[in-house]
Parts: structure tokens; C-alpha cells; sequence
């Protein structure tokens, strides 16, 4: 976990600006990102050219369709109620909910500013799974995901490719929306895995991304909803707050926990910060929200006391999570 | 170059019994650290995945209705930790 700096609280209401344009078709090619998958317990390394998708070749056809864009939007699905904004919340505005419902709950202070997320039955929070891994090796881990179609779950690589626990994760329980006991949207256990050559062959913690592709009979996104995901520059990243939950260890891995704060640098391949993380949260979105609508723009992964960090949505890695939403619809 | 590796660890109670499902995750270190979280099997094994070796770290074990904060200085990757819960 990071420790908040002195001037955390007047960051925290900073307001996100709107209106900047994205990246473009700036590329960060390298033949680290060549897709690698994992099916049923057989690993196959495609080889291709930097950056192709090898997947099948309908869905080489809907990434270049993305780099028109370079946005994917998300989905509430259900309508969910929308409040007024008062003064305090207007810039902060996924702590408005939980704020109004639970103020005597929240944790603010130079230590750890997270607070619970105790309605995660509403959107965005039922859009984040905890993540219960069995390792190869049937060692245990847990960690965080969301969700960018019915089926497709992004995560850290390091959550679905252990290098020394076996390589790919023998499993991976789902469960969206967890809350202590409750399971609102029940669990989905997934043996189908996605992450790219960077991570898997050279550990590469600018590669340190990967999804779960839940099966047929599991699709929690078409109840739950699910982020859209973008790419940003440098100066719409650190003028935007950033918001990031997921289910951090210390409080048992059952519990969602949120914290908003813009970042501290936005290296080419990563976005460090100071929002308070946990072990536990590896995979969590990164993301920003502008109106009603939610892009993540990172995937955290890394914890130290000078700066927590996530796997930044570039081109390269963009393209991918498309083409992994595609195999979950 | 920097080397990472995975360390074992086990965790008992007072007692020297194994402590099952206890959360074992790193708070700092003296190199960055993935954020993922070990839970300790029947055995009370658990791992320190992925850290840069030799290094320091500070790790927080999370039991049902405790914690421990126990700092381990990592030599090599074959040692074991092992800690009193």
C-alpha cells in the first residue's frame, strides 16, 4: 500500500476534465504483445507479427474498426438511479453514492483513504469480480477483475500466468459484485485464459495484462453491465482523477473497496499513483468517468510505498482487450 | 540485471500448528510488487511471488480475526519463511 502524500485531500476533488482527445494511432508496437492463450490446460504461443492478433481472423477485422477510435464503450445495462450532485461530491462523483449512504464509514487520513463499497448490486461496482485462483500447482491467490462483455474478464497477467507456480492458472472463480457472503450475480469458474508474449515469455511488467473468457453457460456482463476502456495521453491522464476498486487482502478479500486520487506520472507503458492498494487488488480498473460514461485506462497491478501502478491502455494493449471482449460476447 | 523469484513460506499458530487460509500479501518493499495476494493451504504454506531477491519486505498476514505485520529480508529464493501467527 502506498501512503498518501499531504496534499491527497485537495487533489481528491480536483475536477476531471472532459473534452481532450485521445491518443490517436500513436503506437507503442513491439512484438511483445502477440496474443497468448490458454485453453483448457494447453498452452499455445501463436507466432505472428508485433502486435497481430492471431486469434481468427474476424476479429482482426473488428480491431482495426478500434483504432478509429480507440474507445470502447461500456454498458450499465439496467437503468440505475441517478443522483444530484451536491457541492462536495460534483467532481468526485463515484463517491456520491457511497458517501451520502455510509459517511460514518469512510476512512480518510494520511494511512488509508479507501472506502467500502457496500451497494454492489449498482453500476459500476457489480462490474468488478473478485478473483479466486487456483495455481497450477493448486496453490492459492486471490485478486481482482472487470468485466468488458458477458463473458470476458481483464485482469492482471500475473493473475492467470504464475511463472513460478506452473504457468497458467489451473482455474479461476469469478464472482461478480461479492460482498462478504452474498454472491448477487452467483460465481463462474473459468479454465480459458488470455495474456501476450511480454508477460508470459520475458515478465515484462509493461505486458503484466490478461483476461479469463467465462464459459457459455456464465454471463454475468449481460446482467451486470461492463466498463468500456480507452486510450488517453499523457495530459488528459494527469489532469483526470482516477478511480480504482477491487477486493484488497486486508480486509479479507470478500469486501470492495474504492479510492479516487489523479496520478503522481504516466510513463509510456504504466500510470503510477497514490490511491491506497492492498494485495488482493492486482486486475483492478483503472478508470475515469466523464458524464455517464466509464473508460479504464489501466489495470493495476504493483504495489510500493513510493507509488502504486498499473498496465496503461496503450494501442497495443487496447487492441487486444477488443479482441477478447469479442470472444465473450 | 535484477533477479525475481517466488519465495515459500509457512505460517503457525503458538502452538506450531499450520494456519489454513490466513491472506499473506506484501505492504512494502524495497522494489516494486505485484499486488496479488497468497492464501495459506492446510499446510500453512503460502508464497511471496515475484519479488526481486535479494530484497526486504513487509508483509501482512490476515487471519479471520487477526493480523501480524513480520518483515523478512530475502536472501535467496530457496529459503523458507517461517512465521508465528
Amino acid at each position: 500500500m502506498s501512503n498518501g502524500n499531504a496534499n491527497r485531500s485537495e487533489t481528491s476533488v480536483e475536477v476531471p476534465l472532459t473534452g481532450q482527445s485521445f491518443k490517436g494511432l500513436e503506437g507503442f508496437s513491439s512484438g511483445s504483445e502477440t496474443e497468448v492463450e490458454d485453453v483448457e490446460g494447453f498452452t499455445f504461443v501463436k507466432r505472428g507479427e508485433a502486435d497481430s492478433e492471431v486469434s481468427n481472423a474476424k476479429e482482426s477485422a473488428n480491431e482495426s474498426d478500434a483504432e478509429t477510435s480507440l474507445e470502447e464503450t461500456g454498458s450499465a445495462v439496467a437503468t440505475d438511479e441517478v443522483e444530484p450532485l451536491d457541492a462536495l461530491y460534483a467532481s468526485y462523483t463515484e463517491l456520491l453514492v457511497e458517501a451520502k449512504q455510509q459517511r460514518t464509514e469512510v476512512i480518510i487520513g494520511p494511512v488509508d483513504s479507501r472506502i467500502r463499497i457496500n451497494t454492489v448490486t449498482t453500476y459500476p461496482w457489480r462490474a468488478i469480480v473478485a478473483l479466486k485462483i487456483t495455481a497450477k500447482d493448486n496453490s492459492k491467490w486471490i485478486g481482482t477483475g472487470w468485466l468488458i462483455s458477458p463473458r470476458t474478464v481483464i485482469t492482471a497477467g500475473h493473475c492467470v500466468y504464475m511463472h513460478d507456480r506452473g504457468g497458467w492458472a489451473k482455474s479461476i472463480e469469478v464472482i461478480p459484485g461479492l460482498n462478504d457472503a452474498q454472491r448477487p450475480y452467483q460465481s463462474g469458474v473459468s479454465s480459458t485464459f488470455k495474456s501476450v508474449t511480454g508477460w508470459i515469455n520475458s515478465k515484462n511488467r509493461d505486458n503484466d495484462y490478461g483476461a479469463i473468457i467465462l464459459p457459455s453457460n456464465y454471463r454475468p456482463g449481460a446482467t451486470t453491465g461492463y466498463f468500456g476502456f480507452a486510450v488517453k495521453d499523457d495530459s488528459y491522464l494527469m489532469s483526470s482523477v482516477l478511480n480504482l476498486s477491487g477486493y484488497p487482502g486486508d480486509k479479507g478479500g470478500n469486501q470492495q473497496w474504492f479510492m479516487a486520487l489523479k496520478p503522481k506520472s504516466v510513463p509510456a507503458r504504466i500510470i503510477t499513483y497514490e490511491i491506497d492498494t492492498m494485495g488482493g487488488q492486482s486486475g483492478a480498473p483503472v478508470w475515469i468517468k466523464v458524464g455517464e460514461s466509464r473508460f479504464c485506462v489501466g489495470i493495476h497491478t504493483n504495489g510500493h510505498s513510493s507509488g502504486n501502478s498499473a498496465t496503461r491502455i496503450v494501442t497495443a494493449v487496447f487492441n487486444n482487450l477488443q479482441a477478447w471482449k469479442n470472444l465473450g460476447l | 540485471m535484477e533477479t525475481r523469484g517466488t519465495v515459500k513460506g509457512i505460517i503457525v499458530d503458538q502452538s506450531g500448528k499450520p494456519v489454513n487460509d490466513a491472506i499473506v500479501m506484501i505492504v512494502d518493499g524495497t522494489t516494486e510488487f505485484n499486488d496479488i495476494a497468497s492464501v495459506s493451504n492446510e499446510d500453512g504454506e503460502f508464497y511471496i511471488s515475484n519479488v526481486v531477491i535479494p530484497g526486504r519486505y513487509v508483509l501482512q498476514i490476515q487471519g479471520k480475526n487477526q493480523k501480524k505485520i513480520h518483515e523478512v529480508n530475502l536472501q535467496s529464493k530457496d529459503i523458507v519463511v517461517r512465521i508465528a501467527f
